[in-house]
């Protein structure tokens, strides 16, 4: 199994200009009908509270699953002067997949999430599903 | 196992707050590569492989992780069960106050076929609810 993972995270912060138009390939798994978290993805301002709704665009729809996006309050990570809102609860865009019942195999997909501030990331994602 | 992962270092404070993050911290850590296991059973004895859980620094679950069996033994059964138990986060880890209490955890189970004696193989991995998985290569040695 891959798992780069936390690489793709980390460079995700790497600075304004490489923030632009961001692209990450995953590798992700699943068992069954399992509910898979890919992404809660944050805009905080200094107090911890949201600066705006991120959205959800589904570049290319999974074949075998449904791809979904909802605005949801989580924990999160954060560096610098925004560490303190690790732990609270954050106003955020949750983007989970889950595969259709009786599937198994590799099912892939592409979807971008847009920051109120119209910065984007980009995720293509394999999922194989036992 | 049981100690978690340490949050991905941030360099730059320019977008910081503008955070997409697969919330690792709340699970265990992972190891590049299939983990090797070598382990021996007795006929008809439960063995646990492994057991996992993802709790938030609420101590509350999410979505708990399953087992996959990617390599089933050929003389035995792996099997998924959810039971209780203490988690053990380290002492920098923000749910260490989890570790008083029990917490619903996932546990890979393997039983070898009556009768069997010999070595079984096999490869599960748990996948936890963000699509992270850990891979073990297991060799069972099974005693009658």
């Amino acid at each position: 199994m891959i798992r780069y993972f936390a690489i793709a995270a980390a460079l995700a912060f790497a600075g304004q200009a490489e923030a632009q138009n961001q692209r990450h390939k995953w590798q992700r798994a699943a068992v069954g009908t399992q509910p898979i978290e890919l992404v809660f993805a944050t805009h905080i301002d200094m107090d911890c509270k949201s600066k705006g709704e991120s959205r959800l665009v589904i570049s290319q729809a999974p074949k075998n699953g449904l791809l979904t996006g909802s605005q949801h309050q989580g924990f999160s990570e954060f560096s610098g002067s925004y560490a303190k809102c690790e732990d609270r609860k954050v106003d955020g865009l949750r983007v989970v997949y889950a595969a259709s019942p009786g599937f198994k195999g590799k099912d892939r997909f592409t979807f971008i999430v847009v920051y109120s501030d119209g910065e984007t990331r980009r995720y293509d994602v394999e999922m194989t599903v036992y | 196992m049981l100690s978690t992962r340490a949050a991905a270092g941030l360099s730059s404070l320019v977008f910081v707050a503008f955070c997409v993050t697969t919330p690792t911290l709340a699970q265990q850590k992972r190891k590049s590569g299939n983990e090797q296991m070598k382990l021996s059973a007795v006929a008809n004895q439960e063995i646990e492989l492994r057991s996992a859980l993802s709790l938030d620094r609420n101590c509350d679950s999410y979505d708990m992780p399953r087992i996959a069996i990617i390599r089933a033994p050929k003389n035995g059964t792996v099997t998924e069960e959810f039971r209780e138990r203490y988690s053990n986060f380290g002492p920098n880890n923000p749910r260490k106050i989890c570790n008083d209490k029990k917490s619903k955890a996932t546990y890979a189970l393997y039983r070898a076929t009556s009768g069997f004696q010999g070595v079984d193989r096999f490869t599960f991995a748990i996948v936890y609810y963000d699509g992270k998985t850990d891979v073990y290569d297991v060799e069972m040695t099974v005693w009658r």
